[in-house]
């Protein structure tokens, strides 16, 4: 029998991260992990000054 | 609630931006002594951030971070830098919504998505549905005493709230409607705007005195460019016209005219620099605009909202005037000390050099 553990949220990162990980017979069958934040912050900076990718990006 | 720290002390403290002396150190032992009478604990929540505002208010120099997030703030739930994970987790932030209805104050950092019903930013889950961040805002803001939102994204929307604002993101203003909201913008603030607002509703139960951004005035209430390093540059009309040159820097796209916040004073690092006394131009990450504009134009040129509009303008033709008065004068004064004009004689030039 299939168990699922999740782990949502992950701490002690920067960002936001979940981990959904299914058990049978004590090993491991599938693990998924998922970013849960989505800015786009490269449509932000479309149809921008090429320098403000400087001041945006490092801000990731 | 009693405190031996007059509030007239506590402003004077705050808005002095004493260099080199972090004014969480001078706050440490009036709010641990608050914290230890009941003061209300904090829950930090992030959201379409980067982090940098933790990672700022983590730059707490002295104390050293590990004794204010234990004894100094009653930090109960923060994804970054509490030992629990999952539902252990969820269940501490929710216990301690529960354990402090309006006796809480909730730091939100990072805009909040509203796009796609807040699916862009989910935080956690609880009984096995995803939560947004928007709805978590909404729930746990609604109860808090006050809601802090720390950092440009959390205040005004910032960088993901630029247009064409991919996921909807906005300020906790337009969130949160039934609570004060304080809004500490900056990318990222400096950690005593965030450690010294904290300690104001500490010690004294209510919140710091306000402008119209919702911003404390005793922090955000000058401009940068009135106490600027290179203001003297600026009345001479010398300007910078590569990076590293000396002069002003507003050719080089400064927004310090326009920027309201004190670190021409207060200085980062613990004191030891600050963007324009690096050589990077002010891009006025304090203002609800932020980052509406191209960083490395000059301002009058820069996109603002209809309510800035004329104050930009204002701004502008005041720039002009004292531009034309600044290089007039260093004119005149240069004719008057016969540093320009009719040579005398080779000699004395070569004396002058």
């Amino acid at each position: 029998m299939a168990q699922t553990i999740i782990v949502d949220p992950v701490t002690r990162i920067e960002g936001h991260l979940a981990v959904e990980v299914e058990v049978e017979d004590g090993v491991v069958v599938d693990a998924k992990s998922k970013g849960m934040l989505f800015r786009g912050l490269e449509l932000i900076l479309q149809g921008r000054d090429p320098r403000d990718a400087v001041q945006i990006m490092q801000r990731t | 609630m009693p405190t031996k720290l007059s509030r007239r002390d506590f402003m004077k403290l705050c808005a002095g931006g004493a260099a080199a002396i972090s004014i969480s150190g001078f706050l440490a032992p009036f709010m641990k002594e608050a914290v230890a009478a009941g003061a209300p604990p904090v829950i930090w929540l992030e959201g379409s951030a980067c982090t940098g505002c933790s990672v700022s208010f983590l730059n707490t120099v002295h104390p050293d971070i590990e004794k204010v997030l234990m004894e100094v703030v009653s930090l109960r739930f923060h994804e970054t830098v509490m030992a629990a994970s999952g539902d252990l987790a969820m269940d501490e932030l929710f216990k301690t919504v529960e354990e402090n209805k309006k006796n809480f104050i909730l730091v939100v950092e990072g805009a909040i998505p509203t796009g796609a019903d807040g699916k862009y930013c989910i935080l956690g889950e609880k009984d096995g549905h995803h939560l947004t961040f928007q709805k978590l805002v909404e729930e746990v803001g609604s109860q808090a005493q006050a809601v802090l939102s720390f950092g440009t994204c959390a205040a005004f929307g910032g960088i993901p709230a630029t247009p064409p604002n991919p996921t909807g993101c906005k300020g906790v203003s337009e969130i949160v409607k039934t609570r004060p909201v304080v809004n500490i913008p900056g990318c990222p603030p400096h950690p005593d705007w965030m450690v010294g607002t904290i300690a104001h509703i500490l010690l004294y139960g209510d919140l710091p005195e306000l402008d119209t951004f919702g911003r404390p005035k005793m922090f955000f209430g000058g401009i940068i460019h009135d106490n600027c390093p290179r203001r003297q540059y600026f009345d001479n009309g010398i300007f910078a016209k590569n990076f590293g040159d000396p002069g002003c820097l507003l050719e080089l796209g400064c927004k310090g005219p326009i920027a309201h916040c004190d670190s021409t004073t207060r200085l980062w690092n613990n004191g030891v620099s600050w963007c324009i006394k690096s050589g990077a131009p002010c891009i006025a990450c304090t203002e609800p605009e932020f980052p509406g504009w191209p960083m490395y134009e000059r301002i009058p040129e820069m996109p603002v909202g209809l309510a800035m509009t004329a104050t930009v303008d204002q701004i502008g033709g005041i720039l002009g005037a004292a531009t034309a008065l600044g290089i007039g004068g260093h004119l005149a004064g240069n004719l008057a000390t016969g540093r320009i004009g009719p040579k005398k004689n080779k000699e004395e030039k070569e004396g002058d050099n």
